[in-house]
């Protein structure tokens, strides 16, 4: 049986293509990076360094944050000395020293955590130039329904940027008893501003009446691209932003200008 | 609504009031001395009247015709032979004449026919059925053609004719013309035409096949051969138990031309067997075919062998259409009963076609009955649908269809599926990332509230019109128009209650309408039998339209109004405007070439509105692409058979010349196998983005490469095949493997929020992309039982340099089998279909972390995979269906009601994964596809 042959042939011949094809490895998805620590530090000049180290969170975890992750060796370098941070708490890592962070200097984390070395590198960027109210003062109208509201005025904050760098506003109230204006309750209301040089509050900025310091934070792209929100279903996921190597989180350094603000209803 | 049921139920009541017997059609008259059997008597009948006759051999075996007529009709000689000899007869809608002694004898004759015994025999002037099945008939023909006309030398000679449907009129596209015991054939070009070149003899017999038609043959004799011949074809009726969709490719027709790679063609007519959602639906049934994957509920578009379904062109009538769905792509947007013809190519295809990296699908429409009006439709839980065809003169025919949806219990299944409010946690303190996909704007908050919630105006519909015009033989021109839109609306209105208010409302618009308008004109002409044209001028445009918004409305206790608007509006549209010219010419015997000339004129707007003010994308592109192309087909050898071509094109927006070489061949080793290989390169330079995020925009949109950002796109094919055909089985197997450059992918991220003023970020990644993968079909063609088994074993990757590198393709599907069964029991048809493909590749959230910002409130994120490294659990389902043929007594088939379950173990299929955070928990939930969905539908049709 000729045809019989020719098929034996065939089928022998596609079964090596089969098994050419389709035998690359595939590639080991590895359980995701769990492994990775959470690095959050914030570095200001004047203040001392912080550094907080967590690990990350399973999915079903209910807990706030990440457990801490103790007994690691960090160091941080200003390019002349390198100092290595104290556990003050757990996952707490500290240096005393409040000169250390400097106007305009470079620094680098490094520490090492399952046979990895995990770092990070910020600048600290130039204080905010030029930082100014439109007012002292802020009202905030009462949330009516059923009437007209009166109309919310805003305060226009604006400051230097010919460069187009970040900025990032923080508004809180300095109130020790801080009356509450509103159904949020956060006494810190933070605002990623973006390459503005104004803003015009809102009313949403204000929680509480009384004495406010506005803080204008001359801040890193890093900081900009970590700590904005990012939406999330299975066709629309993107990793968060993060300029810790082999880890997550945020490893920046700003610089502030303050303004007063009173609020009042 | 109740309109579309008065007038089914005026239309079922005027069919089954007709219940008569046909009148016998014929002008034919007999004259001379008969002293013969009835059996050559009827034979002699048939070939003067076209009339064919079904007859048990054992009734009339013995019957002998003695008598003399002159310039009788054939009704009365009929009446006089059968009279005489206790005979009735019965005549058929389609001119088929059953013998009968008494009124049982017609089921009887019927059953024999189902079951192909081969004691039924059948007769007309281009004789009767397959061989096999008619051993005794054939040999008293063949002998009688050798008694009567000794075989005498002549020079080969061509013939050139039309293949029509006996009993409409209608041209049929690609039918396959063989002369008998020799390799010779050819097909029938979009008008129905063929040329056979250097035809041996003038005894010769032509075989005929077309899909979803009786197999038929014709024989040649000194007369017919002179003038054009024109053979009528009958549709197939359930006895002979053809398989609706036939993977036409070389097969064990040893075609000179037809030996064609990776083509599937598709018989509206019988699509009814098949399980359905609601509607025939022709682009889904392609679904069930190897290579197509079978998976994607969400869109009836093809995704052909790893490509995605802008990769594939869809032609109707000759001219483009964009969007090729209905309600969220549940539905294709193309009414099987204005569609003639349906022709899809998998890969490899022919230079004539042009301008996608994948597939090509070319549907032809319906020119309408051209010998009698006639008037039909369907209804079914999801719309209902009416056509009308009718000659205008002898020289010109009209088809008009027209198909609307209703709000069913089936619509507002599906509706909904798309349309669910997911409730949502947004970043208030300690919150994360707004999960899940949110429902529209507005959509949350709403618990607590009396609502009003008006019931939106929401449907599809889609309008055929076709106008065909021909006023000699040689030319013949066509308009056909296509019409299709589907305007979602999910908005609502909810009453502000009381005790917030004096008074006032949300009102929530979405609305999503889309669709698209085609027409074309085409001229049609045959120069000489040698040389055919077809000339087309065409127009499509394209819309798309979201409109997400809110508008609140607050009265205060002076009765002031106050209004706040935002919302996100965005506008798609392409208009296309195209000229082509095709070009057939049968050089020589074997020998025939395809040219052609294209041009076309593309402009594409996409805007993006905040708040009905601010726009934050337009882009306006305009394209013209010209170009042209040939193809020789020859054979070579006698078993060997090529096809080499190449296409060029300009393209205005870069300037650049393009070219795509193709070439596909098939080697026929037998009777029976067939081998075929192709290649090709191909370029397109429209595509369709996809937006990641379904709900909150509309899905997709069209743009034009424009050689920066978005890179004209291009592919290579390679495939590789063979296929062995049987008596009652085939088998088909090819391997491919494409390569794909400068894919695009879109994303489009929100910036800012309303404190700051929202901007949009455009993201455009290139990158490139491969797929492979080996198709096996093993189908069984005959016998009460028919269906086939696919396999397809495949592989997509993409390689973006934005998502890191190597990943597996959304589409990618590693298995897919899929079970096709058909059992034909006496009226009945029962049917049942079984899919399993591998889960589709999705990415998914592994962890998440949470960290203050500097002002100390805490912000989770998740961490997320790496692009589609995780895969959602095996997609499986049957679907069943039974299909009951309402047939007048006289045989015909007036209509059918058919009953289908979708998804009959209610398999919970996911479509995708959504998450959300709840008190710091990742909360992932499943977004389902349809689950059990029961269907009726009702077809009827005047004639």
């Amino acid at each position: 049986m000729e045809i019989n042959k020719n098929l034996k042939y065939l089928f022998t011949l596609i079964f090596i293509v089969i098994v050419y094809c389709f035998s690359s490895c595939q590639k080991d998805n590895a359980a995701a990076d769990y492994a990775r620590p959470v690095v959050e530090a914030y570095l200001i000049p004047g203040q001392a360094l912080q550094v907080k180290v967590y690990y990350q969170k399973y999915l079903e975890d209910t807990i706030s944050y990440g457990f801490p992750i103790t007994g690691l060796a960090l160091k941080v370098s200003d390019g002349t000395s390198n100092v290595s941070l104290t556990e003050t708490k757990s996952g707490i890592y500290t240096y005393a020293d409040a000169n250390f962070i400097k106007d305009s200097k470079t620094y680098a984390l490094s520490f090492s955590y399952l046979d990895k070395t995990i770092s990070a590198q910020t600048t600290i960027p130039s204080k905010p130039a030029n930082f100014k109210a439109s007012s002292t003062q802020q009202e905030v109208p009462a949330m009516t329904v059923g009437s007209t509201p009166t109309t919310f005025i805003p305060v226009t904050y604006s400051w230097a940027n010919a460069t187009s760098d970040y900025y990032m506003l923080s508004i809180q109230n300095i109130e020790t008893y801080p009356s509450s204006i509103s159904r949020n309750t956060r006494l810190k209301n933070e605002v990623l501003v973006g390459q503005v040089s104004t803003y015009n509050t809102e009313a949403m900025n204000f929680s509480y009446a009384g004495n406010h310091k506005v803080l204008l934070f001359h801040i890193n792209k890093e900081y900009n691209d970590a700590l904005k929100n990012i939406g999330g279903n299975s066709l629309n996921l993107t990793n968060p932003s993060t300029n810790v190597i082999n880890g997550l989180g945020i490893f920046t350094g700003l610089r502030a200008d303050t303004l007063d603000l009173f609020v009042y209803q | 609504m109740r309109r579309i049921l008065l007038l089914f139920s005026m239309s079922c009541a005027l069919s089954l009031s007709a219940f008569a017997q046909r009148p016998l059609k014929t002008d034919a008259v007999i004259s001379g001395f008969f002293t013969i059997p009835m059996e050559t008597m009827l034979d002699t009948i048939a070939k003067k009247s076209k009339i064919r006759f079904i007859y048990d051999h054992e009734m009339i075996k013995n019957i002998q015709i003695t008598d003399q007529f002159h310039q009788e009709p054939v009704k009365n000689v009929l009446s006089k032979i059968f009279k005489s000899n206790d005979l009735h007869y019965w005549v058929e809608s389609d001119q088929e004449i059953y013998i009968i002694k008494m009124p049982e004898d017609l089921p009887r004759l019927k059953k024999m026919a189902l079951v192909g015994d081969s004691n039924l025999f059948y007769s007309n002037q281009h004789a009767k059925m397959d061989k096999k099945e008619l051993p005794i008939l054939n040999a008293k023909l063949n002998a009688e053609v050798i008694n009567v006309k000794p075989q005498k030398k002549v020079e080969p000679f061509t013939i050139n004719g039309k293949v029509i449907d006996q009993n409409t009129g209608e041209s049929l596209p690609s039918a396959i013309i063989k002369v008998r015991n020799t390799n010779i054939s050819t097909s029938t070009n979009s008008d129905g035409y063929f040329t056979i070149l250097h035809v041996p003899s003038d005894t010769c017999t032509l075989e005929i096949n077309y899909v979803g038609y009786r197999r038929d043959t014709y024989e040649l004799n000194s007369e017919n051969i002179k003038k054009e011949i024109v053979i009528g074809l009958f549709i197939s009726v359930k006895s002979l138990n053809e398989v609706i969709v036939v993977g036409k490719k070389g097969e064990s027709v040893m075609t000179t031309d037809k030996r064609r790679v990776s083509v599937l063609q598709i018989s509206p007519a019988k699509l009814d067997e098949l399980p359905n959602i609601g509607e025939r639906d022709i682009l889904r049934s392609f679904q069930l075919m190897p290579g197509i994957s079978g998976s994607n509920e969400s869109s009836s578009g093809a995704y052909v062998r790893g490509g995605t379904p802008d990769q594939n062109l869809v032609l109707f009538d000759g001219f483009t259409v964009y969007q090729v769905d209905h309600l969220y792509g549940f539905f294709s947007a193309f009414n099987s009963n204005s569609v003639k013809d349906v022709t899809m190519y998998k890969g490899g295809f022919s230079s004539k076609y042009g301008g996608r990296l994948s597939s090509v699908t070319d549907i032809v429409g319906k020119e309408g009955n051209s010998k009698e009006y006639n008037i039909g439709g369907d209804i079914s839980l999801l719309s209902a649908n009416l056509y009308l065809e009718r000659p205008i003169n002898d020289k010109s025919t009209l088809l008009l269809a027209y198909r609307r949806s209703y709000e069913g219990p089936l619509y507002n299944k599906i509706f909904n599926k798309f349309n669910t409010t997911t409730t949502s946690t947004t970043g208030g303190p300690g919150g994360g990332p707004s999960g899940g996909m949110g429902g529209p704007p507005g959509g949350g908050g709403r618990g607590g509230f009396s609502q009003t919630v008006t019931t939106p105006a929401s449907a599809f519909y889609d309008l055929n019109a076709k106008y065909t015009y021909a006023p000699d033989q040689k030319n013949r021109f066509s308009w056909s128009v296509y019409q299709g839109n589907d305007n979602l609306d999910n908005s609502k209105t909810i009453e502000l209650p009381s005790f917030i208010s004096s008074g006032g409302e949300i009102t929530n618009t979405d609305k999503t309408t889309y669709g698209n308008l085609g027409s074309s004109l085409k001229w049609s002409r045959r120069w000489t039998p040698k040389v055919y044209s077809n000339t087309l001028a065409s127009f499509s445009t394209y819309h798309s339209n979201r409109d997400n918004s809110n508008k609140v409305t607050i009265a205060d206790s002076l009765g002031n109004e106050t209004e706040l608007n935002n919302g996100t509006f965005e506008k798609n549209r392409l208009k296309d405007f195209s000229m082509k010219s095709d070009w057939e010419w049968q050089v020589k015997d074997k020998v025939k070439a395809l040219f052609g000339v294209y041009a076309s004129n593309q402009d594409v707007s996409y805007e993006y509105s905040q708040n009905d003010t601010s726009k934050l994308i337009d882009q306006h592109t305009k394209a013209n692409i010209g170009g042209l192309y040939g193809e020789i087909e020859f054979s070579p050898g006698k078993n060997l058979q090529i096809k080499p071509g190449i296409r060029s094109t300009i393209y205005d927006q870069t300037g650049k010349v393009y070219f795509e070489p193709r070439l596909s061949g098939t080697y026929t080793l037998n009777d029976k196998l067939t081998l075929k290989a192709s290649t090709g390169k191909f370029y397109q330079f429209t595509n369709r983005v996809i937006r990641e995020d379904i709900l909150s925009g509309s899905r997709d949109f069209w743009v034009l490469a424009n050689g920066s950002s978005i890179p004209v796109s291009s592919a290579y094919h390679y495939i590789a095949g063979f296929s062995y055909e049987a008596d009652k089985f085939l088998i088909d197997v090819e391997g491919y493997y494409k390569t794909l450059n400068n894919l695009s992918e879109y994303s489009q991220r929100q910036i800012g929020n309303r404190r700051t003023g929202i901007s949009l970020e455009e993201h455009f990644y290139t990158g490139s992309g491969y797929t492979k993968g080996i198709e096996f079909l093993i189908q069984k063609t005959k016998g009460k039982y028919t269906g086939w088994i696919s396999y397809t074993l495949a592989e997509a990757k993409n390689n973006f340099e934005a998502y890191g590198g190597e990943f597996a393709a959304s589409q990618d599907t590693r298995h897919e089998l899929k079970s096709v069964n058909l059992y034909h029991y006496g009226r009945w048809t029962f049917s049942a279909t079984w899919i399993f493909a591998t889960g589709k590749p999705y990415t998914a959230p592994l962890t998440s972390y949470t960290v203050n910002d500097y002002s100390g409130n805490a912000r989770t994120f998740l961490t997320i995979s790496d692009k589609n490294s995780q895969r959602l659990p095996s997609y499986h389902r049957l679907d069943i269906s039974a299909l009951y043929d309402l047939i007048k007594i006289d045989s015909r088939k007036i209509g059918s009601i058919g009953f289908s379950i979708f998804n009959a173990y209610n398999r919970g299929n996911i479509w995708y994964q959504q998450y959300s955070i709840v008190n710091n928990q990742v909360i992932t939930s499943n977004v389902n596809y349809l689950g059990l969905t029961p269907n009726i539908t009702l077809s009827l049709k005047w004639k």
